[in-house]
């Protein structure tokens, strides 16, 4: 397998959810492709569709209300969104694993923590049960638990949050899959415990060369994770280029905004900071205008009645932008 | 630091909860020692920041100063009287002087009253015990303007909590805390359930205010790069105890404990090329129980200088230059 292949695809994905105040348009178009041993950060602020965008990958959006209207996500040459739940299901934990936010929610409570891992091993190994235990407890032992052949008997109430999530990248990392999903894996945890996982995910990531889609809100975590990042606002992706150049030189007004506006320790704190006006719009029958241009101090004529085109922008890597100040020629 | 009037003085604040076993007979077999122990003062019109991991205490010490949770022992002198002695009533006349701003904006307000009226509460409960002589018409001039100087406009006063943004809602908790022109705010964790381009805005609200209104501040968060950037002082919590104070800028440039120096390494740099660059002190494990009985340094078993001598003596807090004290036997 070659180093640089791409093994995910994303083309034009649309999900959106019917509610009684109208459609909620919640991912409009996103499209981004993965390469293997890829890290790709997916930045944006709560509503912006992020954790929507991904579920909407493994088809774990609840429909109804939830619907994914069109688009493509195309996985070893196949499109998950056209295959059968039980096709989709030998691809969800065995190629494609997800990791999320809260992992007291997503670990049973009444079912030890080496079954639960064992669990998806059996599942997709194909392997017996006193066989899917050793490997349960072999990957404790390379997340770093101590003392794993005990721990392994523990159930979730008795493991402190960050072990929780180390015992959820476990089981994701048990099938050793090809792609990693990221959902905010760090945000209820204290930075020292992000520290230790973020080093954990960035060390497995390096040795297994998995890819990691990295859904955060926090442009420290992306800074340090991340190759490549796509930043969403409302549903969108707003800017997507490598990572020292979306923090170095930012092109759309918002991603310089929220860049602006985190309280840096390496900076003096006598300035005030800057704060971006307003707050995200209301995704109910969003219009099809720039969604940022009530926000945005350079808000033209043209931003307010027209979605701007996607850009591509020179640079080392793939940058597009989308934003009407660069486009360069305007209809 | 002595040409400041000392506005708030807190010594040797001690809160410890009960461990009961038992059923009916309860009996007490232990205590968590939330706070264990904290000294530190304030001046007037001074921010000091309390930072910490969860658990540390920092949200117990500042419920203890607010006489919302029952210290254990220790002083809590504000402008010359202990607010630990004082009857109900003369804590009701002192409470004037402090309020509180509350992490979650969800919460913390009354989901049936319109913003309007959450605001002017405190205004009308102080009219009604004769504490404060303001008429119907000029609690609603005083809400009015509250609204208009925390950034709500004025005909949202009919709406309630459900109809704002988290960031509008943190605004009416902000206005409601300022209605009585307290001289303290206490100030747990304000913007951490907000987004990042909202807590710029609220940020800058608090930093104005503060200058309007001369306002002292106990700021309480785990982000320390929010609190570098809107505290004069900082002190550093581990365990119910502090283990460091200084000035912002001298924390960050010249950091004593080796507890603040792991808080600091741990924390994402929204800068890639310097995030390449830092070299991580990745603690091991996690906080111990705060309930277990312990001699020593409370940091020593996740500390990676620790000698001989943490496990058996406790380091108390000392002055190494000017405003700076830490507490560990090697700084």
């Amino acid at each position: 397998m070659q180093d640089n292949e791409e093994i995910l695809r994303v083309e034009g994905l649309c999900t959106q959810f019917r509610t009684e105040q109208g459609l909620v348009k919640a991912v409009d178009g996103i499209s981004f492709e993965l390469r293997r041993g890829q890290t790709l950060g997916i930045v944006g602020e709560s509503g912006s569709g992020k954790s929507v965008a991904n579920l909407s990958m493994l088809r774990l959006i609840q429909t109804p209300p939830g619907r994914v209207t069109a688009g493509k996500v195309l996985f070893d040459g196949k499109d998950l969104l056209t295959l059968s739940e039980e096709e989709v299901r030998a691809y969800r934990g065995r190629n494609i694993a997800m990791i999320f936010q809260d992992p007291l929610t997503s670990l049973n409570p009444v079912l030890p923590i080496w079954l639960q891992i064992a669990e998806a091993i059996e599942l997709h190994h194909k392997l017996k049960r006193p066989a899917a235990k050793v490997k349960a407890v072999e990957m404790l032992k390379a997340i770093g638990i101590p003392d794993p052949e005990r721990r392994a008997y523990d159930y979730p109430h008795q493991f402190s949050g960050g072990m929780r999530q180390r015992v959820m990248i476990a089981m994701a990392l048990s099938c050793d899959p090809d792609i990693l999903i990221a959902d905010e894996p760090t945000t209820a945890l204290d930075v020292t415990i992000q520290a230790q996982i973020l080093d954990l995910i960035r060390g497995l990531s390096r040795e297994r060369r998995t890819a990691v889609i990295m859904i955060t809100h926090d442009l420290g975590v992306v800074a340090g994770m991340c190759d490549e990042v796509c930043v969403l606002y409302a549903g969108r992706i707003v800017e997507r280029a490598p990572v020292d150049e979306l923090f170095y030189e930012p092109r759309h007004p918002y991603t310089r905004g929220l860049l602006d506006s985190i309280p840096r320790l390496d900076r003096s704190s006598a300035e005030r900071l800057y704060s971006i006006p307003g707050s995200p719009p209301d995704l109910v029958d969003l219009p099809d205008c720039c969604p940022f241009h009530p926000r945005c101090s350079h808000a033209m004529e043209i931003c307010r009645h027209t979605y701007p085109p996607e850009t591509a922008e020179a640079g080392r890597g793939n940058r597009t932008v989308s934003c009407w100040l660069h486009v360069k020629e305007r209809a | 630091m002595s040409e400041n009037a000392k506005l708030l003085e807190v010594k040797g604040l001690k809160v410890h909860f009960p461990i009961e076993k038992g059923i009916v007979w309860k009996r007490r077999v232990g205590s968590v020692r939330a706070v264990d122990g904290v000294d530190f003062h304030l001046s007037k019109g001074e921010a000091l920041g309390l930072v910490g991991e969860s658990g540390c205490g920092k949200s117990t010490t500042a419920m203890a100063v607010a006489q919302l949770e029952r210290a254990t022992a220790g002083q809590v002198i504000l402008e010359g009287q202990d607010l630990r002695t004082l009857s109900p009533e003369n804590l009701r006349r002192a409470r004037m002087n402090f309020q509180i701003v509350f992490q979650d904006p969800y919460s913390s307000l009354n989901p049936r009253m319109k913003a309007g009226d959450i605001i002017a509460e405190p205004l009308r409960i102080y009219s009604r015990r004769g504490i404060l002589n303001l008429t119907e018409a000029q609690i609603a001039g005083k809400t009015a303007a509250l609204m208009d100087r925390c950034g709500l406009a004025s005909n949202f006063s009919d709406r309630y909590p459900h109809e704002f943004s988290g960031g509008q809602r943190q605004r009416i908790g902000i206005a409601r805390a300022l209605a009585l022109s307290p001289k303290l705010i206490l100030a747990d964790e304000p913007v951490s359930a907000l987004d990042v381009s909202i807590q710029s805005q609220i940020l800058n609200l608090l930093k104005d205010l503060q200058k309007e209104f001369d306002l002292t501040f106990l700021f309480i968060a785990h982000d320390l790069a929010v609190i570098e950037y809107f505290c004069d002082r900082i002190a550093v919590m581990y365990l119910g105890r502090i283990v460091e104070t200084a000035p912002s800028a001298e924390l960050y440039r010249n950091t004593l404990h080796p507890y603040s120096k792991a808080l600091l390494s741990a924390i994402p740099m929204p800068d890639p090329a310097q995030e390449r660059k830092r070299s991580r002190i990745i603690l091991k494990g996690d906080v111990p129980s705060p309930s277990a009985e312990r001699t020593g340094c409370p940091f020593r078993e996740r500390c990676p200088v620790a000698v001989e001598r943490c496990a058996h003596e406790t380091p108390l807090l000392r002055e190494i230059s000017a405003g700076h004290r830490s507490a560990c036997h090697l700084s």
